[in-house]
């Protein structure tokens, strides 16, 4: 009798510990649902700012947000004509871009392989955007503190890539830093699991890795996400070291 | 008594693992949200026409929304159109003399200046333009770009991420309020034509016209084109197609596009595949006519397009052909 007593005990005491437990990752996950629900509050509350954000002024005179002409006359007497955002579009959410992770930790590199990989994910919400695009440039080729560096790859032999250009990227013994893209809006040239490297500053422009234009089809919404995969692959004669560089992601809408 | 022994050992076993275990589901989300960074931007797009000697100040709202706190600078730099679909390049090796006119009325903040956005956090910019007496009449493009300042990583090999965001502002410094504009319609076709005889486009009848249509600035300020693209035919019913008002930069061509007020959406100039429900058969003409920046009819050109079911009677004429065909050999089987 009183070993099931112990035992109801123990039992109560294991339920008491595992409902805790459950709370405890119950209320970690609310919290991170908080996190979201509160971004996704900002973008409600930006209809607020047709006065706030929106509003133009001049010494001496207000305006809001103008979507017609106003005749010469009102012109001479204001000095000005202001509009701000898209004609077209009545979206007063912003144009918004995230990177996740905020780097590409590429931990310690084995050689003569294809699995040095590491994902960013891009998202954009383009709501108040007629288009967009998203480019990336690299400051360096990556470069140990040494100053060693690991070169741009240039993909296969038989086919190579550029900054511009994508190639085929499947021999071992083909070394080099890259990357790939996939998701919503990529540049079709990526499809087929293709390569290129990065445009190094200041010389090489930033290429798009994301973007559409509304003759291309834009559609003005959230959430829109993209992956862009980088692969590292060394010989066996690189020289060991930290190896680093940073990868400028700019968002810019079109005009 | 050994099976007790397990027991015990089971349960020691699992309540220290238990905490451990929970501790990581505490801790990892946050760890993984904290690797993001991000940043919104409001008004993506600014046009202003200001006089010599005038002043504007614009609201802009800059958002964190990201995990992470970040070290902001901001830049004005000025922009070329690149391509024809709206998308610009950035040309921060290049001067203009506006970058000189834009400031930040912000008490705390100036221009160029390095601000903390914490995490979450939005701040709001005055952004002042201030056109000098003596600027010259002319358009001006800058991006007001927004960037963080990279931290340095410390025995990791990795590439760090830098986020740049930007708004652009369209500038025209004009004393009267109309600009010289001035248009030209470089292109206006069908595109999805079969081929053409003369002036005549000859189009299948089941395949919807697809109009391109390339506007380029030849004037002195930017404009947009305001008008539509209308189709009309022996039916004597006109069919419209609303041209969708974008800019048009000086010295750039801009395909441009049409817009469907169903879908308050912009969309292709092509008309519907279920237009009106009818076939397209006859000769047509489709003809553009816009202004600039009003509705108008200050420019227009037309195309004449002759609609036709080639497909359809190719492929009875395939059918009858293969109907006689196979006639004649049953005959010339049936005489052997």
């Amino acid at each position: 009798m009183i070993k099931i007593i112990t035992q109801f005990k123990s039992l109560r005491f294991f339920v008491f510990v595992f409902a805790s437990g459950l709370g405890l990752f119950a209320f970690s996950h609310l919290a991170q649902a908080q996190s979201s629900i509160k971004s996704e509050n900002y973008e409600i509350t930006w209809p607020n700012l047709n006065m706030a954000a929106g509003g133009s002024t001049s010494p001496g005179y207000k305006m809001g947000i103008t979507t017609g002409q106003t005749s010469p006359g009102l012109y001479t007497s204001t000095g000005y004509k202001v509009r701000a955002g898209f004609q077209y579009i009545h979206s007063i959410i912003p144009f918004y871009f995230k990177i996740s992770p905020w780097a590409l930790n590429f931990g310690t590199l084995t050689t003569e392989v294809l699995t040095n990989e590491q994902s960013l994910t891009l998202t954009v919400n383009s709501g108040s955007a007629g288009g967009y695009q998203i480019t990336v440039q690299e400051n360096d080729p990556l470069t140990s503190t040494a100053l060693y560096t690991i070169p741009d790859t240039t993909c296969d032999p038989g086919d190579t890539c550029t900054h511009t250009d994508a190639g085929t990227w499947t021999q071992t013994t083909t070394y080099g830093f890259g990357y790939n893209m996939s998701g919503t809006d990529v540049p079709s040239e990526f499809s087929g699991d293709k390569f290129k490297n990065f445009p190094d500053a200041p010389g090489e422009s930033p290429v798009k890795v994301m973007g559409l234009t509304p003759g291309e089809g834009h559609q003005a919404e959230r959430g829109k996400e993209a992956v862009m995969k980088a692969r590292i692959n060394i010989s066996n004669i690189q020289a060991a070291g930290f190896y680093q560089n940073i990868l400028s992601f700019t968002a810019i809408p079109t005009y | 008594m050994k099976k007790s022994n397990l027991q015990s050992k089971f349960k020691k076993t699992f309540f220290l693992i238990l905490p451990l275990i929970l501790i990581s589901f505490v801790f990892k989300p946050s760890q993984i949200k904290a690797q993001n960074i991000s940043l919104g931007i409001y008004p993506p797009l600014l046009e202003a026409m200001i006089q010599p000697g005038k002043s504007i100040t614009q609201v802009y709202r800059l958002e964190n929304q990201g995990e992470t706190d970040l070290a902001l600078t901001s830049q004005i730099i000025p922009f070329k159109p690149q391509g024809e679909l709206g998308q610009v390049e950035l040309t921060p090796e290049q001067n203009s003399p506006a970058q000189e006119w834009i400031s930040f009325q912000n008490a705390d903040l100036k221009l160029g200046e390095k601000f903390l956005l914490k995490a979450g956090a939005s701040q709001q910019i005055v952004l002042r333009v201030d056109i000098p007496q003596n600027a010259a009449e002319d358009d001006y493009y800058l991006t007001l770009l927004f960037k963080n300042l990279p931290e340095l990583m410390v025995n990791q090999s990795a590439s760090q991420s830098q986020i740049k965001i930007g708004g652009h502002l369209l500038l025209t410094v004009s004393e009267t309020g109309e600009p010289p504009r001035k248009a030209e319609i470089s292109e206006f076709k069908i595109t999805n034509a079969w081929f053409s005889l003369g002036r005549w486009q000859l189009i299948d009848s089941f395949a919807s016209p697809l109009f391109n249509l390339r506007v380029k600035n030849i004037g002195r300020s930017l404009f947009k084109p305001m008008g539509v693209i209308q189709v009309s035919g022996w039916t004597g019913q006109p069919f419209v197609l609303d041209l969708l008002p974008e800019n048009i930069l000086v010295g750039s061509i801009r395909q441009v596009q049409c817009f469907s007020p169903e879908q308050n959406q912009p969309i292709v100039c092509q008309l519907k595949k279920n237009w009106q429900s009818k076939l397209l058969i006859g000769p047509f003409q489709a003809q553009v006519s816009f202004g600039l920046d009003k509705v108008d009819e200050q420019y227009s050109q037309a195309v004449s397009f002759f609609a036709f079911p080639f497909v359809l009677l190719g492929g009875l004429l395939v059918l009858f052909l293969l109907f006689w065909l196979g006639k004649k050999v049953k005959g010339y089987l049936g005489s052997k």
